[in-house]
């Protein structure tokens, strides 16, 4: 199991390219790890979120691992971040 | 609050009025009290859009023109003549008007626009869910018009108004790119006309082929509607669409090249 930790690829995550580039580095770091079943995303500390970041990024991780469970925490005192967790049904 | 959406939703309308003539002239005098955020917005640009002449705005004496001019530093970027004696006093509540001519200066400056949004007073919750929609707008102009931009004049312009009596908020942006009807065009084809084609992006469709997307456009209006009480505002091409929870006044308007979109947000 991977934790990936969103906010170290920025407090503020926008754009579709970025969200792109974002799956990428995240394959670097789940590559590391030798099982690859599941991914934790935090939202911790992140703040703010568009949704297409989050659809791409989600997106990309899933085309690379279809068989991975991608599991999502750090959003629950975020209203912005859950409602656009919700609006995808990524949650 | 549907009191001020409705009178907005009338000087919206009646800042056409006299659009066509300004779109003709070389010199444009800035000859309201008062402008409108719309009024302000339907002039700058006109005088940006590279396909007309250069144009110049003339700013005539008294205080509240030029406060306006000078706090939206419109004067950075097109030619103003100022009446022998203004103010260069700057009004707080502006977010002065930013070109963002690629995706990066825009990405980079959104930290920029958050923290201008809680400068204001905003709370953080409400400034966050601002900025991303004020992303998502953003990234729509670039998503659309890139390797496409009809003219020399890419990229997006972003300007804001705050008014801490009312608790509201109104965001501008506008571009000189394709339009909603050519973007959509590559999907349907036979799209009848621009209040159409932005009807349909409304309805979370997009004109990026082949690609799985669409949602942006859709929770910009579900968040500014619901989560802001606010209203939002489409001109693209000859199409004008004002949006509020309770019904879509569409119109055909004098034609622009682009896009341009006004959110209007109450927040708490």
């Amino acid at each position: 199991m991977v934790t990936i930790k969103l906010r170290k690829f920025g407090k503020i995550l926008n754009s579709r390219p970025f969200g792109a580039e974002a799956a990428l580095r995240a394959k670097q770091i789940i590559e590391q790890k030798d099982e690859r079943d599941s991914t934790i995303l935090d939202f911790k500390e992140v703040e703010v979120m568009s949704p297409s970041f989050i659809d791409e990024f989600v997106k990309k991780l899933k085309e690379q691992y279809p068989q991975m469970k991608i599991d999502f925490i750090g959003y629950k005192d975020k209203p912005v971040i859950r409602d656009l967790l919700e609006e995808l049904e990524l949650i | 609050m549907c009191a001020i959406i409705v009178t907005m939703c009338k000087d919206i309308l009646n800042a056409y009025t006299d659009f066509e003539t300004l779109q003709r002239q070389n010199k444009i005098t800035l000859n309201v009290k008062t402008p409108n955020v719309w009024k302000v917005t339907l002039l700058l640009h006109i005088l940006l859009d590279e396909r007309k002449t250069p144009k110049s705005l003339v700013v005539p004496e008294g205080k509240s023109t030029s406060k306006l001019i000078t706090s939206l530093e419109i004067d950075k970027l097109i030619r103003c003549e100022f009446a022998s004696r203004y103010s260069q006093e700057k009004d707080r509540n502006f977010q002065k008007v930013s070109h963002c001519p690629t995706s990066d200066v825009f990405n980079a400056r959104l930290g920029n626009f958050y923290q201008i949004y809680q400068n204001w007073g905003i709370k953080k919750d409400d400034a966050s869910r601002i900025t991303a929609l004020l992303g998502e707008l953003g990234n729509n102009v670039f998503d659309h018009n890139l390797g496409m931009w009809p003219t020399g004049n890419i990229g997006c312009i972003i300007f804001g108004k705050n008014d801490p009596k009312q608790k509201m908020l109104e965001i501008v942006v506008m571009d000189f790119g394709v339009g909603f009807k050519k973007s959509l065009s590559s999907v349907f084809p036979k799209i009848k006309d621009d209040l159409a084609a932005i009807e349909k992006g409304l309805q979370g469709i997009s004109g990026r082929v082949g690609e799985t997307r669409g949602n942006g456009l859709k929770l910009i209006q579900k968040w500014t509607l619901n989560n802001f009480s606010g209203n939002l505002v489409i001109h693209s091409g000859a199409g004008l669409a004002i949006v509020s929870k309770k019904r879509m006044v569409k119109r055909k308007v004098p034609k622009i090249t682009g896009t341009i979109v006004k959110l209007m947000l109450f927040y708490n």
